[in-house]
């Protein structure tokens, strides 16, 4: 009898938690094809010595837990749904003489089958989607998609027993939830009135603040828009976090009060009797009321979800558009050695360096080198040299000048024509993320000659600025860098010297750090004077790392940029789909339940004449704005906030992902949104018109 | 006649120290093995929650209740299952039957749940539906029968186990007139034929002139008790719509 009532119960759950089910498939599919990523026995890991997928398996593994722990909330308040739904009939198994244990037992039996279902039907579902997954990764590292099918036990195992303790930690809870529970309570729980009906002050104080909330987001947004126009499009993350943070904790605040206040302006509406009197519009307004009253804080929570997967489907896909095209910006060399000052006290210190021994150390690995150069920068004015002690703040340095010469090399390596400068004239290099138009500007109205120390005046040549992209390091903490005629270079005092190579075969992955280990200690036996001296005395300095830094390499580079900006975009897509379908299994399931507990209601306005269209006519109207309410609010502050992304990483995002790339990175997740949204909010309302068939079909 | 509950100065509050509301406020009484008692009060008057105390739904603020010389107020909570399943059985308003379960099966469920060999209960279960006359209902479920027939199964679940003491909160309360005439024949059968002791909380007076004594409660007390002894049914109804008028309400004719 206890097996059949046990078979029966889960047979009830699958047909009343639906909606539920299917989420809970899904989310296992998606875990197990994102974990699989990171599985040893998936065929990517083989690399072929050019590209190392190390840091993003971990990347996505450790990732792909943390975003899933939201699962144990999930499968907690469904649980809690349950309980509260089936608190009648637990009450009659214990009044019928079960012991509270086993009540417990069974409930919790039977939710872990429930849930250990969906997960092996998720994984099976999930080996599909692992190799479609695996092959856009291996599309995005060698270019080859092919599709093939894969077998992953060690996914399967951490998918199972991920869940399996979800369902497990839950299911303690729930255990000793009714194991303390007194039957009069559990007999009584459906009984208690949701909604709740507060002061007339506490609605219209909750208006208030969300009125008062949402100024703040709108006036904080203007501002920062206006700080974008005076940084000229890269304004400093300092500031930007500032202006975020106050506008995304206005937001959540606002979120809250606008709930709370909700009922207040369903009150309002109740007030217009019209309106009120047509139909059934009053129960319809009933059942909002008693709705949003009762359920504020989950439909606030909802809303905050749906937000933070509408900004993770577009954020992050967005910030991996912006690597990649950054890439492209910030290496244009195989190899790229960069040199600083910033921990020399003495200007006399600041090497000349030989970068000879780098094609040395090079050649010792069977790594031909096709070009190379070194690049001098200089002071412009030998006042500009600054020490630790005597700089601002420890990145305030000055905007260096460099050899036009030297300029026309980078540029040649770098595949671009070499551009000429008379003897009397300079132009500016300007950093590739900068709006070139508003520099231009500021420029035209400024004066536009430079006086020298040695007395030397430099016009500004027509050309003015150039930002053709030739690295990030180049600037050396500010956005641009003066380029002077090599005769005037000759008596500036030397600032930096870097160094740049290109090699006729790629350098392999795995060699990069031996090499990099190799001319950062041949660089040290080299200059020891500079590390017998400042070393000691700057190795506790959070800022300090060595004289030459960065040492990059184009390889690397283009592998952990590549592998960074996919593994962004899966956990933006990954996170997105999680926080979104949670949301709406949520609402999905508030609105099923209810629909089955208003079902008398439903007989009572079809005795008193009401046509069956109306009654679906109305709950499909309250289903709408119950969905759909959270879904808009939620989209509106969306908006604001990926406009402020968008503020924050101002010229970037037009530049490395153009206009087009950035309209289908909204697009693109805009469709997703839509289709999920669609298939849940279809799903419920064809389980409510349903219920609602039976329930007046069995009173004819 | 044995005694075979006693509720002894009975008292049960509810709120905090600021507000409280008595609902039952010093009750006591007794009822005989056989006996059939019919509890009545208007909305509020605390029948329910004298009926919750004594089946051990709900706890006492004070006073002692005795089922067969045992103090149910006194019985942990982990043997509270085992006093409930061995001693009473209890008929709902609304029924309270399993959906996901056919009639038999619901019925069966009173069985399995206090460890009656399996094979024992296919025959006990058919012996109780013919005492009760739905037999032919017996692999529907409770959503294909009327509600009369649901209730009929809800008594048969609760008298399954020949509980020392029944428990019923207005049985007749969803029922329609035949229905509740059907179904307080047959509690009056169980009564008569069975010897089960009946406890039955309602406010409809037709249904309490099954009984054989009807205690009035208002405000939490016991207003006043009415014997049928050797009446007819329709003068103890006349009884007890005179005291229901004496209380303030009430129902004019019997059919």
């Amino acid at each position: 009898m206890y097996a059949k009532l046990f078979r029966n119960n889960i047979k009830k759950a699958l047909r009343d938690y639906v909606i539920y089910f299917f989420t809970l498939v899904i989310s296992s599919t998606l875990f197990f094809a994102f974990l699989s990523l990171a599985s040893r026995y998936n065929d990517i890991l083989g690399g072929d010595g050019n590209y190392s997928l190390a840091l993003f398996q971990n990347t996505i593994r450790y990732a792909v837990l943390a975003i899933s722990v939201i699962f144990v909330a999930l499968v907690r308040y469904i649980n809690n749904y349950m309980l509260k739904q089936r608190s009648r009939e637990f009450s009659v198994y214990m009044i019928l003489g079960m012991e509270q244990r086993t009540v417990a037992r069974h409930f919790f039996g039977e939710t872990f089958l429930f849930g250990m279902a969906a997960v092996a039907a998720g994984c099976i579902v999930g080996t599909v989607l692992a190799g479609i997954v695996t092959a856009f990764v291996m599309r995005t590292i060698t270019g080859d998609a092919s599709f093939r099918l894969g077998f992953y036990p060690d996914t399967l195992l951490v998918t199972f027993t991920f869940f399996a303790a979800s369902f497990l930690l839950v299911g303690t809870w729930n255990v000793r939830r009714i194991y303390k529970i007194k039957l009069i309570d559990l007999l009584n729980e459906k009984k208690i009135s949701e909604g709740r009906d507060r002061k007339k002050r506490y609605y219209i104080v909750s208006f208030v603040i969300a009125i008062l909330c949402f100024s703040i987001v709108g006036v904080v947004l203007y501002h920062f828009t206006y700080m974008n126009g005076i940084y000229a499009g890269s304004i400093p993350e300092e500031i930007s976090n500032r202006y975020q943070a106050a506008a995304i904790a206005a937001a959540i605040i606002g979120i809250f009060a606008l709930y709370h206040a909700a009922a207040f302006i369903i009150t309002a509406i109740r007030r217009r009797k019209r309106w009120k009197n047509r139909s059934i519009n009053s129960v319809l307004i009933g059942n909002l009321f008693q709705k949003v009253s009762s359920t504020a804080r989950i439909l606030s929570i909802s809303t905050l979800a749906i937000t933070i997967a509408l900004v993770a489907f577009v954020i992050l896909p967005m910030l991996a558009e912006i690597t990649t095209g950054y890439l492209d910006y910030r290496m244009p060399y195989d190899v790229m050695i960069y040199n600083t000052y910033m921990y020399i006290d003495e200007i006399d210190d600041i090497p000349q360096i030989n970068f000879s021994f780098v094609s040395e150390i090079l050649q010792g690995h069977d790594i031909i080198i096709s070009e190379d150069m070194s690049q001098r920068s200089y002071f412009v004015w030998e006042s500009d040299f600054n020490t630790v002690d005597t700089r601002e703040y420890w990145s305030d340095l000055p905007r260096l000048a460099m050899r036009i010469s030297d300029y026309n090399d980078m540029r040649r390596m770098a595949g671009m024509e070499p551009v000429g400068l008379a003897e009397d004239e300079f132009f500016m290099h300007l950093d590739y993320e900068m709006d070139m138009e508003s520099v231009a500007e500021s420029i035209g109205s400024g004066n536009r000659s430079i006086l020298l120390d040695d007395g030397t005046i430099l016009a500004l040549a027509d050309m003015a600025i150039c930002n053709d992209p030739l690295g990030t390091y180049l600037f050396h903490h500010v956005d641009s860098i003066l380029v002077f005629p090599d005769s005037v270079c000759e008596n500036l005092h030397l600032a930096r010297t870097c160094y740049y190579a290109n090699t006729k075969t790629a350098i392999p992955y795995n060699l990069c750090d031996t090499v990099r280990d190799e001319i950062a200690a041949s660089f040290k036996n080299r200059y020891p004077y500079l590390f017998a001296q400042y070393e000691t005395k700057y190795q506790s300095d959070r800022h300090y790392t060595s004289f030459i830094d960065p040492i990059r390499f184009r390889t690397q580079e283009n592998n952990d940029a590549a592998l960074t900006a996919t593994s962004v975009r899966l956990l933006g897509i990954y996170s997105g789909i999680i926080f979104f379908i949670i949301c709406m299994t949520v609402l999905a399931l508030h609105l099923t339940t209810d629909s089955i507990d208003q079902h008398k209601q439903y007989r009572i306005l079809y005795r008193m004449g009401t046509d069956r269209e109306d009654i679906v006519k109305m709950v499909s109207r309250q289903s709408l704005c119950y969905f759909f309410t959270p879904c808009l609010v939620a989209f509106i502050i969306a908006l604001l906030l990926i406009y402020s992304f968008v503020v924050r990483y101002g010229h970037k995002v037009f530049t490395y992902m153009g206009s087009i790339g950035f309209q289908f990175g909204v697009l693109i997740p805009s469709l997703l949104v839509v289709l999920i949204l669609s298939c849940y909010y279809g799903a419920t309302i064809y389980t409510i018109k349903r219920g609602i068939a039976g329930a007046l079909d069995h009173i004819t | 006649m044995n005694e075979i509950l006693k509720l002894d100065h009975i008292q049960k509050f509810y709120g905090n120290q600021v507000n409280i509301t008595k609902a039952i406020n010093d009750i006591s009484f007794s009822v005989g093995e056989g006996e059939f008692v019919g509890i009545m009060g208007a909305s509020g008057s605390g029948k329910t929650t004298l009926l919750n105390c004594i089946s051990t739904i709900d706890t006492v603020s004070a006073g002692h209740i005795y089922l067969d010389g045992t103090d149910v107020t006194e019985i942990r909570e982990k043997a509270l299952a085992r006093f409930r399943r061995e001693n009473l059985g209890f008929v709902f308003q609304d029924f309270n039957l399993l959906d996901t379960l056919t009639v038999s099966e619901n019925i069966a469920l009173a069985l399995t749940i206090n460890n009656v060999p399996a094979e024992q209960i296919d025959g006990k279960v058919r012996e109780m539906a013919g005492t009760l006359g739905i037999t032919d209902i017996l692999d529907k479920y409770p959503y294909q029968v009327s509600g009369g027939q649901k209730q009929r199964c809800a008594c048969a679940r609760a008298i399954i186990n020949r509980p020392r003491l029944i428990l019923a909160d207005e049985p007749t309360g969803a029922l329609d007139s035949h229905s509740s005439q059907m179904l307080l024949s047959t509690m009056q059968s169980i009564n008569e034929q069975l010897g089960a002791t009946i406890l039955m909380v309602t406010h409809d007076a037709f249904s309490a002139s099954y009984a054989g004594r009807i205690l009035f409660l208002r405000d939490g007390i016991i207003f006043t008790e009415v014997l049928k002894g050797r009446d007819s049914r329709k003068v103890f109804f006349e009884k007890i719509l005179d005291v229901l008028t004496m209380m303030g309400g009430g129902q004019t004719d019997v059919c």
